[in-house]
């Protein structure tokens, strides 16, 4: 499924962001006082409200949590199976 | 002090076969006891590395990479 270059290089970074996110998420669960790692997590949440808050009003929703228009727009193409993530190579 | 003291001194040659050798641990491993080290961050990879990687911890990527001698 083809979608334009810059909407996927975008979802890759929303991927990206989130990952890293859950991964300090893990760590600051057995380390609390890490300060460090609790000041980037914080960076990462605000990119990451900003960069789903653009894509979706630029694209599609990411979640079913959205005020849709009609048609109900979650089931709108693609599905995140149908799209081809290597498209702008690895 | 642990009555089960690891002894170090065996033939380890003589206790296996020649391909499969059983590492000999520094005393402090006593036997049955579980080691996870404390991690402490350091450095992290960037976000999109780390999606790659599977981790954004450097100190704990460690690919599975077949050695030469793995049948």
């Amino acid at each position: 499924m083809k979608i334009d270059r810059e909407r996927l290089e975008m979802l890759k970074e929303i991927m990206a962001v989130d990952f890293s996110s859950i991964e300090l998420n893990l760590y600051l669960d057995t380390h609390p006082m890490d300060q460090k790692a609790l000041a980037i997590h914080n960076d990462y949440a605000i990119k990451l409200m900003k960069l789903k808050e653009e894509y979706q009003k630029k694209y599609a929703p990411l979640t079913h949590e959205i005020i849709s228009k009609c048609p109900w727009e979650w089931i709108e193409e693609p599905w995140p199976w149908e799209i081809d993530y290597e498209m702008g190579g690895r | 002090m642990n009555k089960y003291q690891y002894d170090h001194n065996y033939n380890a040659e003589m206790l296996v076969s020649p391909e499969f050798k059983i590492p000999v641990m520094p005393k402090e491993f006593e036997l049955a006891t579980a080691y996870v080290p404390y991690q402490v961050m350091n450095k992290i990879y960037e976000p999109m590395k780390a999606l790659m990687k599977g981790t954004i911890f450097p100190e704990l990527y460690r690919p599975y990479v077949k050695k030469k001698h793995d049948r």
